[in-house]
């Protein structure tokens, strides 16, 4: 397979599954048992209110009717309108987004810091006390939910030390705990990821070469050995990227962080299906768009991989 | 480890088979305890409106384990059932299946959950149903696997010439060899179900008050935390002790039944 032929593929499949989440996406209202306009507008809806809300929702529409208005609205970027504020989904949609962008990249951030250095290490001294400490404690930090970790952190930084704030987004420290709280299990992860990898790569006959050319250690590992296993770990963050985008969702309502987890957890608070629509609809594309991103890369790094070959 | 982690799963598993004992504790009210800090005599002290902590913690740990076997099951069985038949027809089948699978990855870890959960509205049932909608993706892929892999094994090309009908030759000949991996995967989803039923409690799209879930449990604490930290540790505790253990167990389990899985 060409390089061309097989981004065409990669890029057909991607688009291919955006549809089908939209097309869910679009179902989970109708999926609702019972009718969910009475359900959204409760007890004290009038005939008018009900018949003007199925208006709104193109609910009075047939089934296809409305599905195809859907994604054409998709397409134009129109999530059409929030039942609750009557504002434009998209905008709505558009605020928080950047919030959840930063709190995202911050913890990515803290990941990539801390995790890659800590699987160097442990890799280089693979069996050591060091190796075996850091992965038991990255099990456990793996096995720790966002809704756990985030109140222990407020409870020991926030409520004993007083360093940062207990909650919200008004000053920079605020963005301390919960980059923490999202970070460091993906750190943990990547950590592993990246021993794992490292490992592998350190008992490659190159690396021998390398070393019987007398070149430093430091150049061995970080110049040869790291560049080569640089493909699994670069997956194990583009993985870890959805797993980062979901516990978003968990790790704002723990910190009232006003990003899209927030806005999607009240607008399920208060029935307002265009706008829940909307914000899972957003979430899921940006996590099958990252990764077909990082597919590209590999197609880049790697020309094996164009070849149908995966790279080992 | 094993054992401690064995011995981890048993204890809340026998202390959420005992849970009837601690019903009527778990909802009684008294006021005059209210937030009575954890003591000698009672390791977890009161909540808000006075009530055991101990005793909601033993009826979290029924409702938690409950949630999560059911779902397991469910989801098990169900995602086996689909994956088996992509990978044993192979053909449009498997694809329509990969797509579907495919279209469900999108949704990052329990966003599809937490949506459906939403909307369905609260419960025990609910959210049950919303959970299988995102646990089935993973058997699927392990069973669609474990079948391309098993369909050109020896004994069953033998089972085949031989005339043996298809539900004998899955019963009899797949199923068996398909179980080990199947369980280790069981176990892992057990810990991943627990705490997404806990997340779902804690966004309040899980089981509602009165019932009480330590995600709920959690999530009620938060609001006294600068006074009575014990409301959030001692739910936070049972649940990383229990996640632990069984993950611990999984890890055990992988190593014997199916070391292959290990970087799957």
């Amino acid at each position: 397979m060409s390089y061309l032929s097989a981004l065409t593929a990669r890029l057909g499949l991607s688009f291919a599954v955006i549809l089908g989440v939209a097309t869910l996406v679009f179902f989970l209202i109708h999926l609702i048992p019972g009718d969910p306009v009475l359900v959204a507008l409760g007890e004290y809806g009038s005939s008018a209110d009900y018949a003007g809300m199925r208006a709104r929702l193109g609910l009075d529409r047939p089934l296809l009717a409305q599905w195809i208005a859907f994604l054409g609205g998709v397409v134009r970027l129109d999530l059409g309108t929030s039942l609750a504020s009557g504002a434009p989904v998209a905008g709505l949609l558009g605020d928080c987004f950047t919030m959840t962008l930063v709190l995202a990249g911050a913890s990515l951030a803290i990941a990539i810091a801390t995790g890659i250095p800590l699987g160097i290490a442990a890799a280089v001294r693979r069996g050591g006390l060091w190796d075996r400490c850091s992965s038991a404690v990255a099990v456990a930090a793996m096995s720790l939910p966002n809704f756990v970790l985030g109140p222990l952190l407020i409870l020991v930084f926030a409520v004993s030390l007083r360093w940062v704030p207990v909650s919200g987004a008004e000053d920079a420290g605020s963005l301390i705990l919960p980059a923490l709280t999202l970070g460091l299990s993906m750190a943990a992860l990547l950590a592993r990821m990246t021993r794992a990898a490292l490992v592998e790569v350190l008992q490659e006959p190159f690396i021998v070469a390398a070393r019987a050319r007398g070149l430093a250690e430091s150049r061995v590992v970080l110049r040869h050995a790291l560049a080569t296993a640089s493909l699994p770990i670069l997956t194990a963050i583009g993985l870890q990227l959805g797993a980062l985008l979901g516990g978003a969702v968990v790790t704002e309502a723990v910190f009232d962080w006003p990003g899209l987890g927030q806005l999607l957890i009240d607008a399920i608070y208060r029935r307002d299906y265009p706008v829940v629509q909307g914000g899972v609809l957003l979430i899921a594309s940006v996590y099958v768009l990252v990764n077909t991103l990082i597919d590209l890369m590999y197609l880049a790094i790697d020309p094996r991989i164009a070849q149908g070959r995966r790279a080992g | 480890m094993n054992k401690a982690a064995g011995a981890v799963c048993l204890l809340w598993l026998g202390l959420g088979l005992a849970a009837p004992l601690f019903d009527s504790a778990a909802v009684m009210i008294d006021l005059g305890r209210i937030l009575e800090a954890p003591r000698v005599a009672n390791w977890c002290g009161q909540d808000d409106l006075g009530r055991s902590v101990a005793a909601r913690l033993f009826v979290g740990a029924r409702l938690s384990l409950g949630i999560a076997c059911g779902v397991v099951l469910t989801s098990a069985v169900l995602g086996t059932l689909i994956g088996a038949v992509a990978g044993w027809f192979g053909g449009i089948p498997d694809l329509l299946i990969g797509r579907v699978v495919e279209v469900f990855l999108a949704f990052p870890g329990i966003l599809l959950a937490i949506a459906l959960a939403g909307l369905m509205g609260p419960g025990a049932g609910n959210v049950t149903l919303a959970l299988v909608a995102v646990g089935w993706v993973g058997f699927a892929r392990l069973a669609r696997a474990q079948v391309l892999a098993l369909r050109q094994r020896e004994h069953l090309m033998v089972a085949r010439a031989l005339g043996t009908p298809l539900p004998r030759q899955l019963a009899r000949h797949v199923l068996p060899l398909m179980a080990g991996p199947l369980l280790v995967e069981a176990t892992f989803a057990l810990a991943a179900v627990i705490v997404a039923e806990a997340g779902l409690s804690f966004l309040g799209l899980g089981v509602q008050p009165p019932a009480p879930s330590w995600g709920a449990m959690i999530r009620d604490g938060m609001r006294y935390l600068l006074i009575a930290p014990h409301l959030v540790l001692v739910p936070c505790i049972a649940l990383m002790s229990l996640v632990l253990a069984v993950n611990a167990l999984a890890d055990g389990l992988r190593e014997r039944l199916a070391p292959s899985l290990r970087h799957g």
